[in-house]
């Protein structure tokens, strides 16, 4: 009995899952419950009782004839002894996902079709606020170079990695400067360094340099140029989900500041990779089928600390 | 009475797992994030679930995937001989044989690699529509056995659906011996999508001596005129 409560702690969230389809998978049935109030078809129905706020927001999101959603897998690194990469892993389930078809019951982040020739471009149709067929283009950023940390930072490849995630983190803010109407980042947090696509920067000890990431805050900063630029420009991003850890600590105020039109998916506290998998799928999947406050909400509570700050504002209702 | 024991275990399994102790939480939060500090301290804790982790890297046992998923953290080789039982079970399925494989990869020592070598060479499913995600644990083995990494099985994987796994494909060509295998590789490459999978061809062919890119000349020659200006550009900077 007492092995048995013992592993009960493990049902709900497994410790380190490797198995990130099966945890996406596990995941779908949740969304049978999800409320699923949406702006989809309802922008010509003067009778729609959905919110104000909710019906700008899908109205703002498809005001170009294309949905631009970027997604940025950051070099996820797990604690030393272990060289695995996650974000690696959670590239391939998540591209299994959304790629699937037919789409399972109530789920709209799938049925994608590949580029031909790029391997970071999905497309798929769908229909927008209007009740019109709308394109959506989801590209993929990912800085590791393979899953294995000793792989991507030995002598004869760290060169290789360090061109390749600095690469990948110039087409992440890319996205974000022109302005892509869903910006979605998962990966470390770095304590307020990130985005981050690239492998850690370490103390002798081994251990993550976090008096570096906290005072020099890299990839922040870069953000924050992007952000600025994308402002300049007119063309701020709808939403920014930042799912990695403690996000709404590090960037609730400066992006706040520099993007004020753009709703923030941000989280309260540590959370797992698996979880960010899941709000990821969950981010998309109600990007896609234009869900309303509630049903949002409810799509990206994986861990239960996630916080959508100005994605539908009060003052639109 | 078995109906009683059933719905009591029940009852507090459901207690257990909606109250979840901190030091729970925080050692799974300790694999993730920052907390380094007490990240030891909280594995030793942790520890001491050892023997009830063994008890369920069992192929018959209820708890086994969450037993697998508990023995990739806790890096006990201890763990290796159960894990080894369950790879080779038929009883258990691929996805979690694999898996074993996959964490058995982590705690080895370089006696125990070959019998993970042989039970792995028994499961791993190549040429089979399976997930990538499979796939792609299984091709990661050979980092530690790259003498026993098989050329036509790279070559299979060039052609899989997955455009990812055929990008990693590039990632183990550098542990191949055999010149020929890795000219046929690197040639079919460069004539496949995506063009990232090109890209990271052309990385590859500039590591091999003279002679041997010579003989990829004409597939090089091609590649000036790729429909991808990266790859058009890359080309021509060899």
């Amino acid at each position: 009995m007492i092995i048995v409560l013992i592993l009960s702690l493990f049902m709900n969230k497994s410790l380190h899952a490797i198995d990130y389809v099966a945890e996406l998978k596990s995941s779908l049935a949740q969304f049978n419950t999800i409320n699923n109030t949406s702006a989809q078809n309802q922008c010509n129905d003067p009778k729609s009782k959905i919110s104000k706020g909710c019906r700008k927001r899908y109205e703002s999101m498809f005001r170009d004839p294309v949905l631009n959603i970027s997604v940025g897998f950051g070099y996820f690194d797990h604690e030393a002894p272990s060289p695995v990469v996650h974000d690696v892993y959670m590239r391939f389930a998540f591209v299994e996902m959304i790629t699937k078809k037919p789409c399972p019951p109530k789920i709209s982040a799938c049925g994608f079709q590949r580029s031909p020739d790029d391997a970071d471009k999905f497309f798929k149709e769908i229909i927008n606020p209007w009740g019109k067929k709308h394109r959506v283009e989801l590209s993929l950023t990912t800085g590791a170079l393979s899953n294995n940390n000793s792989f991507n930072t030995n002598a004869s490849n760290i060169n290789r990695q360090l061109k390749f995630c600095e690469e990948a983190t110039q087409r992440f803010m890319n996205h974000v400067k022109k302005g892509d109407e869903v910006v979605l980042y998962v990966g470390h947090s770095r304590d307020g360094g990130a985005p981050d696509f690239c492998p850690p920067k370490l103390l002798k000890n081994g251990r993550r340099d976090y008096p570096f990431y906290r005072s020099q805050r890299p990839g922040h900063k870069r953000m924050m140029a992007a952000l600025e630029e994308a402002k300049a420009l007119g063309k701020s991003s709808e939403i920014i989900g930042m799912l990695s850890c403690n996000t709404l600590k590090h960037y609730l105020n400066p992006y706040t500041e520099k993007a004020n039109k753009t709703g923030l998916i941000l989280s309260n506290n540590e959370t797992l990779s698996q979880d960010q998998l899941r709000n990821l799928f969950g981010s998309i999947d109600s990007v896609l089928a234009q869900r309303c406050e509630e049903g949002f909400a409810q799509s990206v509570k994986h861990s239960g600390f996630m916080s959508l700050k100005n994605v539908f504002p009060r003052e639109m209702k | 009475v078995k109906k009683i024991i059933i719905f009591l275990s029940f009852v507090s399994m459901s207690c257990f797992s909606e109250q979840v102790p901190e030091w729970v939480q925080e050692v799974r939060l300790s694999q993730q994030e920052g907390k380094e500090a007490n990240a030891d301290q909280e594995l030793k804790l942790i520890k001491g679930i050892n023997k009830t982790v063994i008890d369920n890297l069992n192929p018959e046992s209820v708890y086994l995937h969450e037993a697998i998923n508990s023995s990739s953290i806790i890096h006990d080789k201890n763990f290796v001989e159960p894990l080894l039982k369950v790879a080779q079970s038929e009883k258990v399925d691929l996805l979690q044989r694999s898996m074993a494989i996959s964490v058995i990869n982590q705690l080895s020592t370089a006696d125990q690699l070959k019998l993970v070598l042989t039970t792995y060479s028994k499961i791993c499913p190549f040429d089979k529509p399976v997930s990538a995600v499979l796939k792609l644990a299984c091709l990661n083995i050979y980092d530690r056995f790259p003498s026993e990494l098989k050329g036509r099985d790279l070559v299979i994987l060039l052609d899989d659906e997955s455009y990812e796994l055929r990008i990693e494909v590039i990632n183990k060509v550098s542990l191949l011996k055999d010149p020929k295998m890795k000219e046929q590789i690197l040639g079919k490459s460069l004539g496949s999508s995506p063009y990232q999978l090109r890209l990271r061809s052309i990385d590859e062919i500039k590591k091999l001596p003279t002679d041997q890119r010579l003989n990829l000349k004409v597939m090089l020659e091609k590649c000036k005129s790729d429909s991808n200006d990266l790859v058009r550009e890359a080309c021509r900077k060899i």
